[in-house]
């Protein structure tokens, strides 16, 4: 039976299901790590910072980076949601992932998705509505907040 | 058996002009033989941008003190004062673009 990976030139990387070097097969790097998030707004941060630690994977050229704050105080915090300190500066194309907020948002609590611009390294908690432009989420004062987001992209 | 925890910056790349991706591996050694090496990434840009166009806006430089001298000489090089202003011009434009 024929192989069903070849190793690449450089060794560095492999084709996956192929038995020649075909570009769209070329597995050419593989990474997971962690990520320091910080809970933020657009207007004002929250008095003493919120930051947690992120997970990601990588593979090839796109990544999951994903990142949970639990019982988090956000007071002195206006604006618009944001969390800053992904891992990788996202490509050309808008990317978007799922979130839930608990007592960290006070409009756009349903059908909310993250938002991550082209060439961006900031998540943004959006939701639809039947307007002409998405909208972003207002961040809430709280003592204990809770938010759980993630976000898929390709790499810059 | 000696144990010892250390850190390096196997590697540092610019992207999209102003961001530097800085990659920080901490490696546990025993009597010098690597066991362990997690990684923790962050990414650097020139300014934390803070407010909006109608209130006005707040750039504030990032602090690189703390970080690699690599690092902080690629931040140096990098970060003139042309792309400074291209990246404050880019976070305004990012107000309202959803």
């Amino acid at each position: 039976m024929p192989s069903r990976a070849r190793l690449a030139a450089d060794f560095g990387s492999v084709y996956l299901g192929v038995t020649s070097a075909t570009a769209a097969n070329l597995l050419d790097d593989y990474e997971e790590g962690t990520w320091t998030g910080t809970f933020t707004a657009t207007t004002s941060a929250p008095s003493t910072a919120v930051t947690v630690a992120g997970g990601y994977t990588k593979v090839g050229d796109f990544v999951n980076a994903w990142i949970y704050f639990a019982s988090r105080n956000t007071t002195g915090i206006e604006g618009s949601i944001q969390i800053t300190g992904l891992p990788f500066t996202n490509g050309a194309t808008v990317a978007t992932g799922n979130c839930l907020s608990r007592y960290m948002h006070s409009t756009g609590g349903s059908a909310s998705s993250t938002y991550l611009a082209a060439g961006d390294t900031t998540l943004q908690m959006i939701y639809g509505k039947d307007t002409s432009i998405w909208l972003a989420a207002t961040a809430r004062v709280s003592t204990a907040g809770y938010f759980v987001a993630n976000v898929a992209y390709k790499v810059a | 058996m000696a144990l010892e925890k250390s850190t390096e910056v196997p590697k540092i790349e610019v992207v999209q002009i102003w961001n530097i991706q800085v990659a920080t591996d901490t490696l546990i050694k025993e009597d010098g033989v690597e066991i362990s090496r997690s990684r923790h990434r962050h990414v650097l840009t020139p300014f934390t941008t803070k407010g909006d166009a109608a209130d006005g806006w707040t750039h504030t430089a990032t602090d690189i003190s703390g970080e690699d001298a690599a690092v902080q000489a690629i931040a140096n090089a990098v970060w003139t004062n042309d792309v400074k202003a291209d990246y404050k011009t880019w976070a305004e434009s990012q107000d309202g673009m959803i």
